[in-house]
């Protein structure tokens, strides 16, 4: 499956990057906020998007609502340093299937992926 | 903000360097502050809090510092742009991860970050401004947070 790594922060991006050992997910692209995901969404077509919040020109949340009116079975995990409940369930209500909390380290990272496609691998 | 509210910047912080390196961060006494001057040997970066709360939450590191932690967490490049980039991801997750206590209403800016320069920071005087050492490895850096 591929992924798509959407973060303002290029040093996140290269550390989602790196620590991604999930056998089923090659990495496919990235973007440094919501109007581009949109862009490279449309032209890589990834399965899963990891997705930050706080970014210029337009945020994650946003980004999540326009990506999954795109394509409805893309997964899509928040990862955000914003640790407050309300914006963990604000990015699920629009579409988003996990949230990880920043600071994060590898195996936080591939938890949460896992989690996020088991349905699809064990298919 | 009171003891317990400081608490929780402290807090992000430690956290923020134990998830990222194997080396603790020792965290100093916080202590109040009526200005603040950088200087050319610190990369700053700054996170501006609206909503319910207002202020400002900065961080306060020299490369050397940034270009260990770039290294501690992976990265083979130590250029000003990353050093920057950390800065201003570390400032915006150390403020990201207070909303657990804050709530939402607690909004934070995207980090605006200032490279090596020599500037006064403009301090809003009617805000408690607290300064808190953070010892890392060899390397100190500042935290300052007024809200």
């Amino acid at each position: 499956m591929k992924l798509m790594i959407v973060d303002d922060s290029k040093i996140v991006q290269n550390m989602i990057q790196r620590f991604l050992t999930e056998k089923d997910i090659e990495f496919a692209g990235k973007a440094n906020n919501g109007k581009e995901a949109l862009d490279i969404f449309e032209i890589v077509r990834p399965e899963i998007v990891t997705m930050d919040i706080t970014m210029p020109e337009m945020d994650g949340i946003e980004a999540v609502k326009r990506i999954v009116a795109i394509d409805e079975n893309v997964r899509i995990l928040v990862v955000s340093a914003l640790a407050d409940k309300a914006t963990a369930i604000e990015a699920l209500k629009n579409g988003a299937h996990g949230f990880l909390c920043k600071p994060f380290d590898e195996r936080d990272l591939n938890d949460a992926l896992y989690e996020l496609i088991e349905d699809l691998v064990d298919e | 903000m009171n003891e317990q509210e400081l608490q929780v910047f402290i807090d992000g912080t430690v956290n923020y360097f134990n998830k990222n390196s194997k080396d603790k961060a020792e965290v100093g006494s916080p202590y109040l502050v009526k200005e603040f001057k950088s200087n050319r040997t610190l990369f700053s970066a700054s996170i501006g809090i609206s909503g319910k709360f207002q202020g400002m939450v900065y961080l306060f590191a020299p490369k050397t510092m940034l270009a260990s932690l770039l290294k501690d967490i992976g990265e083979t490049e130590y250029t000003n742009e990353y050093a920057a980039d950390l800065a201003g991801e570390a400032a915006n997750t150390i403020a990201g991860n207070a909303r657990k206590y804050f709530g939402k209403d607690f909004m934070i800016s995207v980090p605006a970050v200032h490279i090596g320069d020599e500037h006064e920071i403009l301090l809003n005087e009617g805000l408690k401004t607290y300064a808190v050492p953070i010892n890392w490895k060899e390397h100190k850096s500042i935290l300052l947070i007024s809200i």
